[in-house]
């Protein structure tokens, strides 16, 4: 039975920063010692020393399999912390250390998304019941690295997590695979532990404006062209903005909404679904997508909506409360969107908006929870497997 | 042609996309000005929140208990407030005329050195400002290799500089870390401030810290001394008092024994015999004496926690009352001045004074007149009590030795005594937490003693 166990810090020295989320985790009287720590899965914002911080991990959890990548922003149950140096880690710790598997890959792509995850899922093992991503928030098309994870599992494998990201600049973001960092790389983690079950919970709070673009030249997840226009000059000056701006700084205002089968628009609360562009290509105009694009996608800028996140946030963790039910939970795990995090919310808002989160499922009790705010999230939508931009994404880890 | 129209104003569809489309327009271009109220918004909260920071710096600084923690404590709080990735503290030495580096945070690959030649007469600025701006200091500092930096001066309480602090970034920092914006330099200010008076309030605490403790060492040692000397006190209380009662019984016997002799055999005894017998009964007289003197001294060691306010002439009256008979046979004189009253246990003041006129009178030439002068000298802290005669003097190699216990400086038979006279005098002078000193300009040039005693 997988047991977890989180903590997070603000501290800037990435030595101390390790060993005092570490020691915290494990201060409970039931926790297991660091020696018997399984796994360790790390968040760290952009400033830190991440080969100290990979070391220290190793050093005092030497059978730990180390995991990780790096975010705008780390969410523990201390609260929100998006400071340049910032960490938050969950301890896994089993007494059968088969349940954790992990596998991880280097130069995931858009082109090769879905080879690399098949494989990755392949060296999982076909018993596990749930995965857990983290990849590149800058290259990888997602879509099809849910498709590869799928192929090799099942099609209804919970997948769950979110892609890694810088500081909001969308220059370089890292994954962490124990002593290696990566810069182009993706981990699954498969938990093969039958106790567990996961209750997962998504929402965004940005509505479309006016009419949509219409994608007019695109190759897989790249666009060239909407409304037979460049693409990115022609959505730079629709926002009217410098149409060589670097795609990091528009990423809270260049989002893009497609549309969503109906049959999704009550589970989503929504009836679009959120892409965020953080690669674009200023000699041709082209931008990047983080899942397939096809020509005729109708696409909409979307503007976000103060009281529809507060809203939806509510009829979120309703539906998540009743998901769960009775059942104990083990951890929480969360990604949230960059977006969401500073560039939307001051101290205040934001603090609010993690307590609405954490207080309907944590409560009194010590459920361990590790978020990041990353470039994208992993979440299932009537148990079908999605990737989001600028969504809140919850996971839920609950005993049967 | 009605196709062309609708109901909203009469205006032509194309008119009307035409239309729509400019308002989707404005609409989409105020997202990003939207946005940009939001950073603008989010900005100030940012700043708002760095002031909060800057006051736990203030107040976490109080509680660093070494100059390390100090240096890490500054430098890991500057990086977090200003999401800078590396910074220097150092503390300024007017003496030596350099920066001594407290600590150093994210210079990884740098050697750091411990000290930096600076003269604190080219630092002008007083607010906090870019490392770029000042030749000077960017010429010193270059080893840092930072690109845009902010320096902030420390200041103590009397605006003296006593240290810097610089936080900023290199040129391969700018890849995630934003440029320092000059808005940062009125809160660096604010904080560096803070960082110099906790810094100048560490080295207070610092330097009391260790007056207290050398103190503390102090007094355990003048404590351990007392004890000692207590427990010597009353070790030789114990053996004055063990050996004159041992020594007393025995003496009785000889005393006893000897007294028949001489009232019922004398006469049988010769000449030589009731000489020998006169020895015996003077030796005995002599040691009960000394015994009786060995008694008083180990006695009077609780009476000086009796005070009450004593009239010192009053006591020389009674002191002249008790020598009467000696001073009308010697003819001698005794002036008494105009003496204080002393807060004091007036049984051993009274003690005190009467060894010390007993011998003036003792120590005088039978032939001459022996002349005793009492009075006060001034002094601001204390009772000083000046006793002079014009005895027989003591040498000045003897001064030191007169109030030890038994040491008798003059032997012959013309001037009796047991000895203890003057060592009971200091006891009872110590008791009073006063001093008691002898001086004389030599042999035949009389004794001046002194008393001196707390107001």
């Amino acid at each position: 039975m997988l047991n977890f166990y989180s903590a997070s810090t603000g501290t800037v020295n990435s030595v101390r920063a390790m060993k005092e989320c570490i020691e915290n985790a494990l201060s409970a009287p039931d926790a297991p010692t660091p020696n018997q720590v399984n796994l360790l899965v790390l968040h760290s914002t952009i400033g830190h020393e991440f080969e100290q911080l990979l070391q220290t991990a190793k050093e005092l959890c030497p059978k730990a399999t180390i995991v990780g990548c790096t975010c705008a922003g780390v969410i523990g149950r201390e609260g929100a912390n998006e400071s340049m140096r910032a960490l938050g880690i969950m301890l896994v710790h089993s007494d059968d250390p088969s349940e954790i598997r992990v596998a991880s890959c280097e130069n995931i792509r858009g082109e090769n998304s879905f080879e690399m995850a098949r494989d990755m899922a392949i060296q999982l093992g076909s018993d596990v019941n749930m995965v857990m991503i983290l990849a590149s928030g800058i290259d990888i098309a997602a879509d099809k690295a849910i498709k590869g994870i799928e192929a090799a599992l099942q099609n209804d494998i919970p997948i769950f997590g979110g892609t890694s990201s810088d500081n909001m600049r969308a220059v370089s973001s890292y994954q962490f695979s124990n002593s290696q960092v990566l810069e182009r790389g993706a981990i699954l983690v498969g938990f093969a532990d039958p106790s567990l079950e996961i209750a997962m919970g998504v929402h965004h709070g940005s509505l479309p404006i006016g009419q949509p673009f219409q994608v007019t030249k695109s190759i897989k997840n790249r666009v060239f062209e909407i409304d037979d226009q460049a693409a990115w000059p022609l959505l730079m000056d629709k926002l009217g903005m410098p149409q060589d701006s670097h795609p990091g700084p528009c990423i809270p205002v260049s989002g893009m909404g497609e549309l969503l089968p109906e049959s999704l628009h009550e589970e989503y609360d929504n009836k679009h679904i959120l892409r965020a562009i953080v690669k674009v290509d200023q000699k041709d105009g082209s931008f990047y997508m983080p899942v397939d694009c096809p020509e005729g996608t109708d696409l909409w800028v979307t503007q976000r909506d103060e009281e529809l996140i507060f809203n939806g946030l509510e009829r979120m963790m309703q539906k998540m409360v009743e998901q769960i039910g009775e059942r104990k939970l083990a951890a929480v795990f969360h990604t949230d969107c960059a977006a969401r995090g500073r560039a939307l919310f001051n101290k205040v808002l934001k603090d609010e908006i993690i307590a609405r989160m954490q207080t309907p499922l944590i409560q009194a009790e010590n459920v361990p929870w590790l978020g990041m705010y990353g470039f994208g999230e992993f979440t299932q939508l009537n148990g079908k497997n999605y990737f989001h931009n600028y969504t809140t994404s919850l996971y839920a880890l609950v005993r049967k | 042609m009605k196709d062309n129209y609708d109901q909203f104003g009469g205006l032509k569809r194309e008119e009307l996309i035409q239309l729509c489309a400019e308002l989707q327009d404005k609409v989409t271009k105020t997202i990003s000005l939207k946005q940009e109220l939001i950073g603008i918004k989010n900005d100030l909260d940012q700043e708002l929140n760095r002031f909060r920071m800057i006051e736990e710096f203030g107040r976490e600084g109080i509680f660093q208990d070494s100059i390390e923690s100090f240096g890490v404590h500054t430098v890991e709080s500057f990086v977090q407030v200003f999401e800078q990735p590396h910074c220097l503290v150092a503390e300024y030495s007017p003496e030596h005329k350099r920066l001594q580096i407290l600590n150093s945070f994210g210079f990884h690959e740098l050697e750091i050195p411990k000290y930096v030649a600076f003269d604190a007469q080219y630092l002008v600025k007083k607010e906090g400002f870019f490392l770029q701006q000042e030749v000077y200091l960017n010429d010193i500092f270059q080893f840092l290799r930072l690109q845009d930096a902010l320096i902030g001066p420390f200041l103590d309480s009397e605006g003296k500089f006593s240290g810097l602090i610089i936080c900023g970034q290199m040129s391969k920092d700018k890849l995630f870390y934003s440029p320092i914006k000059p808005n940062d330099r009125h809160a660096f200010t604010v904080m560096s401030r803070k960082a110099g008076y906790l810094l100048q309030n560490f080295r207070y605490n610092q330097k009391l810290k260790l007056e207290i403790e050398i103190r503390a060492a102090i007094e355990k040692e003048l404590e351990a001394k007392a004890n000692d000397l207590m427990r010597s006190n009353k070790d030789l209380e114990q053996f004055a008092y063990i050996v004159s009662h041992d020594l007393k019984a025995p003496l009785l016997n000889i005393s006893g024994f000897a007294q028949l002799l001489d009232s019922k055999y004398r006469d049988a005894l010769d000449k030589n015999g009731q000489e020998y017998l006169n020895y015996i009964l003077e030796g005995v007289q002599r040691f009960r004496n000394v015994i009786d003197a060995l008694l008083q001294f180990s006695r009077n060691v609780k009476a000086a926690e009796q005070k009450e306010n004593v009239l010192l002439n009053q006591i020389f009256d009674n002191i002249q009352r008790s020598f009467a008979f000696t001073i009308n046979t010697r003819q001698a004189v005794i002036q008494v001045g105009d003496l204080p009253d002393i807060y004091a246990n007036k049984d051993l003041l009274q003690q005190l004074f009467q060894n010390l006129i007993s011998n003036a009178l003792k120590f005088t030439p039978k032939v001459g007149t022996p002349k005793i002068v009492v009075d006060e000298q001034e002094c601001e802290e204390d009772f000083l009590i000046r006793v002079s005669d014009n005895g027989i003097g003591i040498e000045e190699s003897f001064l030191k030795d007169i109030f030890i216990p038994f040491r008798r400086l003059n032997q012959t038979k013309d001037f009796e005594g047991n000895g203890i006279g003057l060592s009971i005098c200091k006891k009872i002078v110590e008791q009073h937490n006063g001093k008691i000193w002898a001086d004389s300009k030599g042999l035949g040039q009389g004794t001046t003693f002194y008393v001196s005693l707390p107001k």
